[in-house]
C-alpha cells in the first residue's frame, strides 16, 4: 500500500510516516505544493494525506488536479483549520474524509484503512486478524466463520484495535474515537468496554490479544 | 436639561430683562422729551404774558381752558423764584386726577410784585407715553413668542444631524459589524463631529476585527504544533524500551495535551461563533436532539446513577445544526458533570423554552460571572476548561435566544428561550 503524505510540517509528516510504516504502508512525503503535484501526476497512491494549507499553494487544487486527471487515489484531508467550509469544500471536491489537527495517529491510521478498504476491495470490506474476521460493511464480526456477538461500542473498539494492530494506542485516543470530544478525558468507561471485549474474546478463542501497556494504553497483538 | 431648553431659558430671561430695561429707558427718554416740549410751550406762554405786560403795563386776563390755565397772585414778601413743576389736581369735569405741568414766575408791574402761574395739562403727553408703552409691550410679547417658536423649530431642525449621530452611536454594536449611517450636513461643527465619529468607529471596528482575527489565527496556528506533539507522543509510546515510570510521565503529557487541545478548540469555536461563521439554517427537532444526546451520555449518567426526568413537548427551531448540537451538548454535559451520584436531572421542553435543571452540592452560582470566560466556581476548579457556558451564552447571543440561570430548592436551572 502506497501512501503520500502532503504536509509542510516535517516533524508531523515524519511521525506519520514512522507510525504508518509499521502497518506495511509505503510512505512518501511531499513538503510543498510543487512536489505534491509532480508526485501525484507521476504515481498512483492508495491514499493521499493532504494538508490544505501549503506554503506555495492551496491543497484543494491538488484535489481538483487529481479529479481532472481521473485519478482514483483516496484522499484524506488533514487540516489545522477545522472550518466547516473547508470540510464541506474538501469533501465536495472529492476528498474521502477529513481529519482536523491535532489528531491521534491511531485515528489517522483507522481512517486511512477505511478509505483503502473502500477504494481497493470494492464491495468486500473485510478486515482480518488471525481468526477474527470483520465485515465493515455489515458491521459484523465472525471468529472461525462463527458469528461473534458484540455491542456497538465493543465492535468499534475491536475494529479500532485491529486497524492499529501491534501498536500501542493511548487511552486518550480510544476515548476520543469512541465518544468524540464530548467525553474525552474520561477513561472509566474504556475499562468497562475493554474488560467486556476481553471476556468475550477469551471465551471464544481462549487467547488474550489485548495487552495493557502500563496503564497508558493498550496494544492488540498476538506476539 | 436639554440644550434647547437651557438655551431658551437663558435667551428668554435675557430678552425680558433687556426689553424691560430698554422699555424703562424708553419711557424716561420719551417722558423727558415730551416734558421738555411742554416746558417750551409754557416758556412761550410766559413770554406772551411778559410781552403783554410790557406793552400794556397791566396783566392779561386770567384764563382757564381745558388744557391751559393762567392765574395771578399778589406776591407777599420776597418774589418767588422762577420754576417748573408737575402737580396733581382733581378735575371735576374729567372726574379724575389730572397731572399738569406748570411754570411759576415773578412779575413786577409798576413796582407791584405778582406771581404768575401758567399750567398745562400733561394728559395728552401721558396718553402718548401710555400708547407708546403699550405698543412696546405688545411688540415685546410678539417678539418673545416668535423667538420661542422659531427657536423650537429652527433649533430642532438644526440639531437633527447631531441627534441622528447620537442615535447611531447609541445603536452602535461592535459584534454586528455595522457601519454608522450619519446624516450629511452643511454645518461645520456637525460634519466635523460626524467625521471624527466615523473615523473613531472605523478604527474601533478595525481593531475589534483584528483582535477577533488574532484569536482565530492564534488558535489555528496552535493546532499544528499540538498535532506534532500528539503524533510524536503516539510514535514514542510504540517504543518497547519505554519504562513504566516513563509511561506515567507520558500519560501526564497526554492529559495536559488533551486539555490544551480542548481549550484551543473551544477558543477557536468562540471566535468562529463571534465571527458569524455558522450560517447554516435547518429545521431542527429539539426534543429529539435532546433525547439523542442523552443516549450518547448514557454511560456517564448510568455510572453516576443519575435520575433523569424528561418531559419534552415537540420544539422545532430553524438554526445552525452544529451550534444547536453544541448548545444542547454543553448544557447536558454541564448538568451531568456537576450532579452528584444519585442526583436528579430534570429536562423540560415546553412552547419555546428548553429547561435543564439539576441537583448539586454546589451553592447558587454568581449570575454576573457565570457566563464569563474561564469562570469556574471554587468547588469545581479542576473540572472543565471554563468555556462551556461561555460558548452556550455566545451561541444564544448570536441566535437571539435568551439564556437564563436560576437557583431554587437546591436545583441549578438553565433555560433557553428560543
Amino acid at each position: 500500500m502506497k501512501i503520500l503524505i502532503i504536509e509542510d510540517e516535517k516533524a508531523l509528516s515524519e511521525s506519520i510516516a514512522t507510525y504508518l510504516k509499521s502497518e506495511d504502508y509505503l510512505c512518501e512525503t511531499a513538503p510543498d505544493f510543487k512536489t505534491a503535484i509532480s508526485k501525484t501526476e507521476t504515481f498512483d497512491y492508495d491514499c493521499i494525506l493532504l494538508d490544505i494549507t501549503l506554503p506555495d499553494g492551496n491543497g484543494l487544487e491538488i484535489l481538483n488536479n487529481l479529479k481532472a486527471n481521473n485519478k482514483m487515489d483516496g484522499v484524506l484531508i488533514i487540516s489545522a483549520k477545522n472550518a466547516l467550509d473547508d470540510r464541506v469544500e474538501g469533501l465536495k471536491s472529492g476528498a474521502d474524509d477529513y481529519l482536523a489537527k491535532p489528531f491521534h495517529l491511531s485515528e489517522l491510521s483507522a481512517r486511512i484503512s477505511a478509505i483503502i478498504r473502500r477504494k481497493n476491495f470494492e464491495g468486500s470490506n473485510i478486515v482480518k486478524f488471525n481468526d477474527i474476521t470483520i465485515d465493515t460493511q455489515a458491521k459484523l464480526v465472525s471468529i472461525n466463520n462463527k458469528p461473534f456477538d458484540l455491542t456497538k461500542k465493543e465492535y468499534e473498539l475491536l475494529l479500532y484495535f485491529v486497524t492499529n494492530k501491534r501498536r500501542v494506542i493511548s487511552k486518550n485516543a480510544i476515548a476520543e474515537h469512541l465518544w468524540g470530544d464530548d467525553m474525552s478525558g474520561n477513561y472509566d468507561f474504556i475499562y468497562t468496554h475493554i474488560k467486556n471485549l476481553r471476556k468475550k474474546l477469551a471465551a471464544t478463542i481462549g487467547v488474550d490479544y489485548i495487552r495493557s501497556v502500563y496503564g497508558m494504553g493498550y496494544k492488540f497483538t498476538d506476539a | 436639561m436639554r440644550l434647547l431648553a437651557r438655551y431658551n431659558r437663558v435667551n428668554i430671561i435675557t430678552t425680558i430683562v433687556v426689553l424691560i430695561l430698554s422699555g424703562l429707558s424708553y419711557y424716561f427718554a420719551i417722558r423727558y422729551i415730551l416734558i421738555g416740549q411742554l416746558d417750551d410751550d409754557l416758556k412761550v406762554e410766559e413770554q406772551e404774558v411778559i410781552d403783554y405786560v410790557n406793552k400794556n403795563k397791566t396783566l392779561p386776563n386770567p384764563s382757564s381752558y381745558k388744557d391751559q390755565q393762567v392765574a395771578y397772585q399778589d406776591a407777599v414778601g420776597a418774589p418767588v423764584a422762577r420754576k417748573f413743576s408737575s402737580s396733581k389736581a382733581f378735575s371735576k369735569e374729567e372726574n379724575e386726577e389730572i397731572i399738569s405741568r406748570q411754570i411759576v414766575f415773578p412779575l413786577t408791574i409798576e413796582g407791584k410784585n405778582y406771581t404768575v402761574m401758567i399750567s398745562k395739562s400733561e394728559e395728552a403727553t401721558e396718553d402718548l407715553i401710555q400708547l407708546i408703552l403699550l405698543l412696546t409691550l405688545g411688540l415685546v410679547i410678539l417678539l418673545l413668542l416668535v423667538l420661542f417658536i422659531f427657536n423650537r423649530f429652527l433649533l430642532n431642525k438644526l440639531w437633527r444631524p447631531f441627534n441622528t449621530t447620537l442615535k447611531e452611536l447609541k445603536d452602535f454594536n461592535l459584534s454586528n459589524n455595522a457601519t454608522l449611517k450619519l446624516e450629511q450636513t452643511s454645518i461645520n461643527e456637525f460634519s466635523d463631529l460626524n467625521e471624527a465619529v466615523s473615523i473613531m468607529s472605523n478604527r474601533v471596528n478595525q481593531d475589534y476585527h483584528t483582535l477577533k482575527m488574532f484569536t482565530e489565527n492564534a488558535s489555528h496556528e496552535m493546532q499544528t504544533p499540538l498535532a506534532i506533539i500528539n503524533s510524536r507522543l503516539d510514535v514514542l509510546i510504540q517504543d518497547e524500551a519505554v519504562t513504566e515510570s516513563q509511561m506515567k510521565q507520558l500519560q501526564g503529557i497526554y492529559d495536559a495535551l488533551n486539555r490544551l487541545s480542548n481549550l484551543n478548540s473551544s477558543l477557536l469555536l468562540l471566535a468562529k461563533i463571534e465571527n458569524n461563521q455558522f450560517k447554516e439554517r435547518t429545521h431542527i427537532q429539539l426534543d429529539e436532539l435532546v433525547k439523542k444526546k442523552l443516549e450518547m451520555f448514557e454511560e456517564l449518567t448510568e455510572s453516576k446513577n443519575l435520575h433523569i426526568h424528561i418531559n419534552a413537548e415537540s420544539i422545532a427551531i430553524e438554526f445552525d445544526p452544529q451550534l444547536t448540537d453544541i448548545l444542547v451538548s454543553n448544557l447536558l454535559n454541564n448538568a451531568i458533570r456537576y450532579t452528584g451520584p444519585e442526583g436528579e436531572i430534570n429536562i423540560s421542553a415546553k412552547g419555546t423554552v428548553l429547561t435543564i435543571s439539576n441537583t448539586s452540592a454546589i451553592p447558587a452560582l454568581d449570575k454576573e460571572k457565570l457566563f464569563q470566560r474561564f469562570y469556574r466556581h471554587g468547588a469545581t476548579a479542576q473540572d472543565g476548561n471554563g468555556l462551556g457556558l461561555s460558548i452556550v451564552k455566545q451561541i444564544c447571543d448570536v441566535a437571539g435566544f435568551t439564556l437564563q440561570y436560576e437557583f431554587a430548592n437546591g436545583q441549578h436551572e438553565f433555560s433557553v428561550h428560543f
